[in-house]
């Protein structure tokens, strides 16, 4: 090998190009404001029109716009269905409303154009609703705003060329609750609505929960050879533009065969390759809708029961949905525990080790009395004790997982009392080692997200040897790099530290313990969402009576 | 191939931070001292004693631990010689950073203290809060009495025995960290506790008064309360004065503070004038027959004069018998001097001698608050 | 959004720049020079420094977004921007490895008696290094985290000390003479290490509207601050007797107890130092590299933090070997320090401002 090509390789520089993505502050406001005709119009082609440009039929993937034509007094009439897919009963449209007015309806061999239809004398509405759809419930409506409500919530509308009233038909099959309960994110006051594999019904549930004709739902695919189905939910109307064309070209920029997990999808499409969870994944239904209607995007993966949330801050991984459900004040005081047991699981166990080693006159005098003489019999310095218990943890926490289940209870007393007590009793761990261990471990658990907590279990050993090292010291230059590093991680353009640090990102609504649901009346500033304001300055009109 | 080459690098730095750990000593390493005794000895300089607590784990079944006091000592000629032997023997190292007090003997304490609290300043394990402690008899019989009268030892033992004399008034709360500036101090006096030892009983016997650095004397419980109540350090107390309307009955009234006392110093024809102002309030504890609001006056007047006399009896005690300045009034003086060469071409060490004190008490009696005549 | 700095975190950068001073040794050195005097001492020259702030905010006026390197260019080309950017570097160089030297025999003396020098040393530049490579965005949200947790430290032992107080301890006003105090005591001015943020801050500023509040506010706070250091200090050990050797601020942390349960706290005190500590060489060591960028117009200035590290450690290693950190080197970086910072950049922002007028 030339030497001077190992010296060029080794010491030269030279900038990476790194695909740098940063949240522009002012979002392109359009206002796409199509509401000027608010009643339905006897011309089939402006209703349509109104309708795709609203429903933003040409991305959104599950408004189903179904076109076809009538014959009515030997006339052949346009009409068109619309419905939700994943909301309605596909049997009933097809047995009750599609059958009668394709099939029964005798047009077959009357090939007479739909141009320049002769016009009808008598009242159409009436002779549809009374002769030609065998639904049991049907209701007519002339003004889109009720319309709008009767699509979102689950009815099928009929429209007819030359009738200025609309059909909803009612043949709703909402998936309610699914036969999957949230397993990982439970929580004790709040719906217990989780995703499943099929995309379709994940997709209904949002709807169902959401409610509004602002929300777009694409889908994409991703996988040469699985062409798995992607969904990228949003409101169109909250929404930052460049994020949503972010998140699209990354999805859109994968060459890979298969995908088969969002977990995968996830780790593909996040900005840098680090340790900490950019994405936030969540199984719940009604924590995606609020982080949808905050101004963020959910991706769903086809096979998939989590939706990955994009962009995601640092305290978004200690919050949980029951904060938002509970009185202000119990949400206050679990997020200040939470924050309090992440401290606690990163750093007790190094800080223990640092103390008993380096700064003995920190514990009190009859404390450490009991320290040192439970400590005067075990073989093993300090750091193999921690080591050797953490693992052990560590082993009896992924047993737990995969065990089968009538096995399940024996193993957690197992590991609990025996390995703890008896190791206590044979003089190989100090009872105080345990309890700390033990401690630790409940503080772990009390953190809500999964991957949160995974890297914590991973940061604890590394603060545990720099506190053998060098004490308080070790711990101080490790707390500085790590913290540093952080520094450097950004999800979707969004820093990760956003609101609080830097200082100058500190806006309305930032404060980490919420304030009253009432004072919430902006939406989150780092997303630069179209409508910053959620609520009105007074909104609880009912007290100002 | 750029990788390689870091990671080697890093590969040969790691050891250097790895085979660190050079100051890791694991705590039941230790032998932690409690107290530090100073005595004088035949064959050498001092006898150094140490009284270290240990704790015995009594089974297992059990479970419970209990702590007992072990001391050890050696004849040596400076305290870090001594500690280096001891060292030597003992089986752990010896660690100083729970020490709660350092206990003197008073033969050694009048012959001079400021090189061994020099010696323990320089040790950056001692606590700024450690308590100096002369004691009558020799610091090792202070050790034994502890052991043999079967108290619970806990490594709180001092602070508990003093604190509780700390209450009633009759001692005072000596500081490790004011000692060794008072003793290099050309202008103040160190105080530190004094404790007399019985067959059975430890009690502390008021404060020890120092000049530069030798012990002088020590004063009595009563002298040691009216230096509270001069420089607002009194907690509460109770003292007995006589009844004035019955002579063979006394009444135990309770004093505690009522505000700030004040200590004004003037210069008079080159000497020092001392105005002391206390305030005090009262509440009687016993209830002889007395009856009305005039009767509290006189007994008003009883206490006032009392603790005005008590007052003056500890200041000439301070400055005609023993010349010794702990008010620091000195520091008072200094407030009127733009430089501190003006200051000491004062001489305050010659001038305090020849000072004039006047005395106020004003008190306010009540009587006690659950039983009524 | 990382390569500017807000108002609010110019304010705490000022101000923990300062505090880090405070922590090291700026009071003890106020008192050893003037005994009580120390007290009117830090009035004085507080009051000369802050006539000096205002004076530049005036001349920097005529130079908008531009720090000293540009004005000098302006002045005296490349030549110039080359002695004077060697001048700074070797002021900051200085600045990290006297404080370096100090907080490592501090640490040296009390909790690790038997740890070779370098180890230490290694613990600081280490993190210092690692995080100039994450950028200029690490380097400013360390100083603005571990801002409130520093000034909460500062708290707790003003709030201490403050119940015993006496006021006859600051006395005589004069210390030892008068001209002790007022007239040699004016070199103390370079306690003022914060001052240097202002030649080079105005780049960064996202609006130079905001500069004159920026610098008058945390030059207040950070006076006041001196101030009742001083006070406090003063208070607690007398003045006749330089006993200690020892930083006196960290023996005030040894006082501070809660009741009789924890009573000798200073390890947590020196852990959230050590960490403003860090921060304050991480940045003054961004700034040797970005001044470094500016002389040699290097286009990245990440990598320039190589070779400087070794060299760092190679001066501390020094100066503490031949204990030149305590009396020799004070005097040599006091006087460099005030003749740069005050006197030299002063007469070239006055000169290009009159060859900026007159064009």
């Amino acid at each position: 090998m030339n030497l001077k090509n190992i010296f060029m390789n080794t010491f030269s520089y030279s900038p990476k190009k790194e695909h740098k993505f940063i949240l522009p502050k002012n979002p392109n406001n359009m206002n796409n404001n199509c509401k000027e005709n608010t009643l339905v119009s006897p011309n089939i082609k402006e209703n349509l029109k109104h309708l795709k440009i609203i429903y933003n039929s040409l991305i959104n993937s599950d408004i189903v716009i179904r076109n076809f034509i009538i014959n009515i007094n030997d006339t052949n009439l346009k009409a068109f269905l619309i419905f939700i897919d994943g909301m309605v009963d596909s049997d009933s449209i097809n047995s009750n409303v599609l059958n009668p007015l394709l099939l029964k309806n005798s047009i077959t061999m009357n090939n007479n154009s739909t141009k320049n239809p002769k016009p009808i004398n008598f009242k159409l509405d009436k002779f549809i609703y009374k002769k030609l759809i065998p639904q049991n419930s049907i209701s007519t409506e002339k003004e889109f705003n009720n319309i709008y409500k009767k699509i979102n919530s689950g009815f099928s509308v009929l429209f007819v060329d030359q009738c200025d009233k609309a059909f909803c038909i009612e043949a709703k099959n909402i998936k309610g609750r699914t036969d999957a309960l949230p397993q990982n994110e439970t929580i004790v006051r709040g719906a217990q609505e989780a995703f499943v594999e099929n995309l379709r019904i994940n997709t209904g549930l949002i709807r169902k929960s959401i409610n509004n004709e602002n929300l777009v739902i694409e889908d994409l695919s991703v996988g040469e050879i699985t062409n798995t189905q992607v969904a990228v939910c949003y409101m169109a109307n909250l929404t930052n533009d460049d994020l949503i064309a972010e998140v699209k070209y990354r999805i859109q920029n994968l060459k890979i065969d298969s995908l088969l997990s969002s977990g995968e999808l996830e780790q593909l499409i996040s900005d840098n390759k680090s340790i900490y969870p950019e994405i936030i994944a969540t199984e719940r239904n009604d924590r995606t809708c609020n982080y949808i209607l905050s101004g963020r995007i959910a991706i769903i993966v086809n096979g998939s029961p989590y939706a990955l949330i994009v962009p995601a801050v640092f305290t978004d991984f200690l919050t949980s949905q029951e904060d938002t459900n509970l009185n202000n004040s119990y949400g206050k005081f679990l997020r200040i525990l939470r924050l309090l047991a992440f401290l606690t699981a990163a750093f007790f166990p190094g800080i223990y080790i640092a103390i008993t080693n380096y700064h003995q006159e920190l514990i009190p005098s009859e404390l450490i009395f009991a320290i040192a003489g439970a400590r005067e019999a075990i073989p093993f310095p300090g750091i193999v004790e921690i080591i050797l218990m953490e693992i052990s943890f560590e082993l009896i926490r992924e047993a737990g997982i995969r065990v089968p289940s009538p096995f399940g209870q024996t193993i957690g007393i197992i590991g609990a009392l025996v390995l703890g007590e008896a190791a206590v009793n044979a003089n190989i761990v100090s009872p105080i080692l345990i309890i700390i261990v033990a401690f630790t471990g409940i503080c772990n658990f009390a953190i809500p997200d999964f991957s949160l907590s995974f890297a914590l279990r991973i940061f604890r050993f590394y603060y545990v040897i720099l506190g053998y090292i060098a004490g308080l010291l070790g711990i101080a230059m490790g707390l500085f790099i790590h913290f540093s590093y952080l520094c450097t991680i950004s999800s979707f353009g969004v820093n990760y530290f956003t609101p609080y640090i830097p200082f100058s990102s500190i806006t309305k609504n930032s404060s980490y313990t919420l304030k009253p649901i009432w004072k919430r009346e902006h939406r989150n500033q780092f997303l630069n969402t179209k409508k910053p304001d959620s609520e009105e300055k007074i909104s609880m009109k009912w007290k100002e009576n | 191939m750029k990788k390689i080459c870091i990671l080697s690098l890093i590969i040969l730095i790691i050891p250097l931070f790895l085979t660190g750990c050079y100051d890791s000593v694991s705590i039941e390493n230790y032998y932690y001292v409690v107290a530090i005794g100073i005595d004088t000895s035949e064959t050498a300089n001092i006898k150094l004693s140490i009284q270290i607590a240990t704790t015995s784990d009594s089974g297992s079944s059990s479970s419970s631990q209990s702590t007992e006091s072990k001391v050890y000592s050696v004849d040596c000629d400076t305290i870090n010689v001594g500690l280096n032997i001891l060292n030597n023997y003992l089986s752990k190292q010896i660690n100083l950073s729970h020490c709660s007090s350092v206990i003197f003997s008073e033969e050694i304490a009048s012959k001079g203290v400021k090189e061994y609290i020099n010696t323990l300043a320089n040790n950056p394990e001692i606590r700024p809060t450690v308590n100096i402690i002369i004691s009558s008899s020799k610091a090792t019989d202070v050790f034994e009495n502890i052991t043999k009268s079967g108290v619970n030892f806990s490594s709180r033992y001092y602070e508990f025995l003093i604190n509780s004399d700390v209450q009633t008034g009759y001692a005072v709360k000596s500081n490790f960290n004011k000692f060794f500036y008072s003793i290099n101090h050309e202008t103040e006096t160190a105080i530190a506790n004094y404790i007399t030892v019985n067959d059975t009983l430890i009690q502390s016997d008021g404060m020890s008064l120092f000049k530069g650095d030798k012990f002088v004397t020590h004063l009595t419980p009563l002298e040691t309360m009216s230096y509270l109540m001069v420089t607002n350090q009194l907690q509460e107390t109770t003292i007995s004065i006589q009844n004035p309307f019955d002579n063979n009955s006394s009444i135990d009234i309770l004093i505690e503070k009522q505000k700030n006392s004040e200590n004004k110093i003037k210069l008079i024809n080159g000497k020092p004038f001392i105005i002391t102002n206390v305030y005090v309030n009262g509440k009687i504890q016993n209830l002889p027959t007395f009856n009305g609001a005039e009767s509290t006056d006189v007994i008003n007047n009883e206490l006032n004069n009392y603790l005005t006399n008590l007052i003056e009896n500890y200041y000439y005690n301070i400055i005609k018998k023993y010349n010794l300045d702990i008010v620091e009034l000195s520091d008072k003086l200094c407030s009127q001097f733009l430089t501190t060469k003006g200051f000491q071409n004062l001489n305050w060490n010659e001038i305090y001698k020849d000072s004039f004190y006047k005395v106020n008490v004003e008190s306010t009696i009540s009587t006690s608050l659950y039983t009524k005549e | 959004m990382d390569k500017k700095i807000s108002k609010i975190e110019a304010i705490c950068i000022f101000i923990m720049l300062f505090i880090n001073t405070i922590l090291l040794n700026a009071p003890q050195i106020l008192i050893d020079n003037c005994k009580t005097g120390a007290f009117l001492n830090s009035i004085y020259i507080g009051i000369l420094a802050f006539i000096f702030i205002i004076i530049l905010n005036k001349i920097f006026k005529y130079f908008p977004s531009s720090d000293i390197l540009d004005v000098s260019k302006f002045l005296g080309g490349n030549i110039l921007r080359f002695i004077i950017g060697i001048l700074f570097i070797s002021i900051l160089m200085l600045i990290i490895c006297v404080s370096l030297a100090h907080f490592t025999i501090l640490l040296k003396t009390i909790y690790f008696r038997n740890s070779p020098i370098l180890f230490i040393i290694f613990f600081f530049i280490i993190s210092a290094f690692i995080c100039n490579l994450n950028g200029f965005g690490a380097v400013k949200k360390s100083i603005c985290f571990y801002f409130p947790i520093t000034v909460l430290t500062i708290l707790i032992i003003l709030q201490n000390q403050i119940s015993n107080f006496n006021f006859t301890k600051i006395t005589p006003f004069f210390g030892d003479s008068f001209e002790n105090t007022f007239f040699k005591g004016t070199s103390n001015i370079f306690i003022f290490t914060n001052i240097i943020l202002i030649y080079f801050l105005l780049p960064f500023l996202e609006s130079d509207k905001s500069f004159k509040k920026i610098t008058i506010i945390s030059f207040f706070i950070s006076w006041i601050l001196l101030v009742f250091m001083v006070m406090i200090i003063l208070n607690n050990y007398p003045f006749n007797n330089t006993i200690s050797n020892v930083n006196p601020v960290y023996l005030l942390t040894r006082k501070v107890e809660l009741s009789d349960f924890v009573q000798r706290s200073d390890a947590l005190f020196i852990f959230i130092w050590i960490l403003s500590y860090l921060s304050y060489i991480t940045f003054f060591l961004y700034f040797i590299t970005l001044i470094i960028k500016k002389i040699f117009t290097i286009e990245n200035e990440k990598m320039i933090v190589y070779p400087v590290v070794p060299l760092i450690i190679g001066i501390t290693y020094l100066l503490i070997r031949t204990n030149f950190y305590k009396f020799g080197s004070f005097e040599l970086y006091k006087n460099l320090f005030n003749i740069t910072v005050y006197i030299i950049s002063l007469l070239i922002l006055f000169f290009a401002g009159i060859k900026k007028k007159l064009i």
